[in-house]
């Protein structure tokens, strides 16, 4: 249909003003799932990031102990058999100046963390593509090294993980949540208009106007209310997300999930528009066409 | 030759109420010219009702086009009122859209092209004597104004059924004459034209078939 029809079309039906704040619940509920659908994207990458920086490490820890020549001899005990062993590529030792400013954070800067019993730390790379059992691996060491601690943050990981995911499925809620309100809000909607609309919709009908092209109508005005609230909504939330992005950036808390959006979260966000607007009128569309048969 | 349109023993009620219309039989050859008489409440605009698919008979049978009413689904109807140009007595036009606009909805809903429908409906509405009001929304326009939207309205799509009620009830006799030398022309060209009317003026000026409504029963008079 040839835009120009649509538009003196489209005027049919013109008249009312109940709608008039329609725009603007769209554009709050466009708002809202812009932000959830961030979040979605956001876990996302954070799992994808984090999963890829630490499931191919293992952390060993040996307790300290008083007679330092059982430390040395545990120390290279430890190295030789992590580096001989099958799917660990590589096993350094973190040096105690390492340990110590891992510490700072908790203890202060000025700790005399030379007293300390700061355990023997050593930082070894998985293969990623060999599965290795740190079960295995942690009875074997046991055995010549009592104490010895192996850590592969899957513990750690999971439960962060279990949180993200946790996350995810909250923020997917939200979006089926304002997803669904606002196909409600556009079934009473369409049905009110319809309502005060009969008499023109029963000229439309005697000139001999389907009732396709009639729910068309309604549905090309759909695509107004979408396209205006759609709008609305991601004008206020995408420089939200921007200046959220900056703020993160500045205060560097790198042990936050990055609140950013990759190109993919961007791409999910434009996408809420064309989604709202294909909603807006499908809805429509079909409410029209239901209330109309039943009406018959 | 056969008729266009067909009502056998057809009964008209309101409701509980009292039928209206009582063994209505009688066929409309195609191209022909009736005028429906009858005075005010005599059930002219029912009757014109029953022919444009607004009611349906409390009992008896109406063929338009050759199908019978009942059989007609939601489907098949609209490309069977496209062929049913109507002048309603109340006009029934949209009043927050142009005079333009409510004239070229009927070759809007066909999907004619713009350029086509802008041709149309201006010619129309030039002839009708409307060129200046093309823009003007209905409410804005006087009784005679407005019935002659509702009259190019109902002929700009060139159906192959016209039915007026009272089209020249709100405009003088000069406007009044341009209408039915319109629909005389339409007829020409092969419409079947019903115009109901209470004044009997109309009628004798030209020589045409005319029913007569009176006490829910049809009479028939030739010209
Ligand atoms: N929608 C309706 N409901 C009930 N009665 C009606 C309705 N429309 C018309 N009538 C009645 O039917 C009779 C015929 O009316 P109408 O067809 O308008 O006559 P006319 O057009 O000849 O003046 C009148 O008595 C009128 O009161
Ligand atoms: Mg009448």
């Amino acid at each position: 249909m040839k835009l120009k029809n649509i538009q003196t079309f489209n005027k049919s039906f013109d008249n009312d003003d109940t709608n008039r704040y329609l725009p603007w619940l769209i554009a709050c509920m466009v708002f809202l799932a812009t932000l959830a659908v961030s979040a979605i994207f956001m876990v996302n990458s954070t799992t994808a990031r984090l999963s890829s920086s630490f499931s191919n490490s293992i952390t060993v820890q040996i307790p300290i102990n008083e007679i330092s020549t059982i430390n040395e001899k545990n120390k290279k005990l430890a190295l030789d058999v992590l580096a001989s062993y099958k799917g660990i590529k590589r096993a350094n030792l973190v040096i105690p100046e390492d340990v110590s400013s891992l510490l700072e954070p908790w203890l202060g800067k000025y700790a005399n963390t030379q007293n300390l019993p700061i355990p023997i730390v050593i930082d070894a790379e998985i293969d990623r593509n060999a599965s290795i059992d740190v079960q295995i691996l942690t009875n074997k060491l046991s055995k010549l090294i009592p104490n010895i601690t192996l850590d592969d943050h899957r513990e750690w990981l999971n439960n962060f993980y279990r949180t993200l995911d946790a996350l995810e499925v909250l923020a997917s809620f939200v979006v089926l949540l304002i997803v669904l309100s606002a196909i409600v809000t556009i079934i009473f909607a369409t049905r009110t208009s319809m309502g005060l609309q009969k008499d023109t919709i029963s000229i439309l009908h005697l000139i001999g106007a389907t009732d396709q092209y009639i729910a068309n109508q309604f549905s090309i005005r759909a695509a107004w209310l979408g396209i205006r609230g759609g709008i609305g909504g991601l004008v206020v939330a995408i420089p939200m997300l921007i200046g959220l992005e900056a703020i993160i950036k500045v205060s560097e808390a790198g042990v936050l999930p990055q609140l950013a959006l990759d190109g993919s979260g961007w791409i999910g966000v434009i996408l809420i528009l064309p989604t709202v607007i294909l909603i807006a009128m499908f809805t429509a569309y079909s409410t029209v066409l239901r209330t109309l048969s039943s009406m018959a | 030759m056969t008729d266009i349109l067909r009502f056998e023993d057809v009964g008209l009620r309101y409701g509980l109420g009292p039928e209206i219309l009582q063994d209505i039989s009688f066929g409309l050859q195609e191209g022909s010219f009736h005028f429906l008489m009858g005075p005010s409440g005599a059930g002219k605009s029912s009757l014109l009702k029953l022919m444009y698919l607004a009611l349906k008979p409390t009992r008896g049978l109406i063929h338009i086009f050759g199908e019978e009413i009942s059989t007609i689904n939601r489907k098949r109807a609209p490309s069977l009122r496209r062929n049913i140009g109507v002048v309603y007595q109340e006009f029934r036009l949209i009043p927050h859209i142009s005079a333009f606009d409510n004239v070229a909805l009927p070759l809007r809903i066909t999907k004619l092209k713009e350029s086509l429908i802008k041709k149309n409906v201006e010619e129309l509405l030039e002839w009708v004597g409307l060129k200046d009001y093309m823009l003007s929304k209905p409410p804005t326009l006087s009784g005679g104004q407005q019935q002659r939207v509702a009259i190019a309205r109902a002929v700009v799509a060139k159906p192959k059924i016209l039915l007026a009620d009272e089209p020249t009830g709100n405009v003088d006799d000069e406007i009044a004459e341009r209408i039915m030398h319109l629909f005389e022309e339409l007829n020409k060209m092969g419409t079947t034209v019903v115009v109901a009317t209470h004044n009997a003026s109309l009628v004798k000026e030209s020589n045409f078939f005319s029913m007569t409504l009176s006490d829910g029963k049809l009479q028939f008079s030739g010209s």
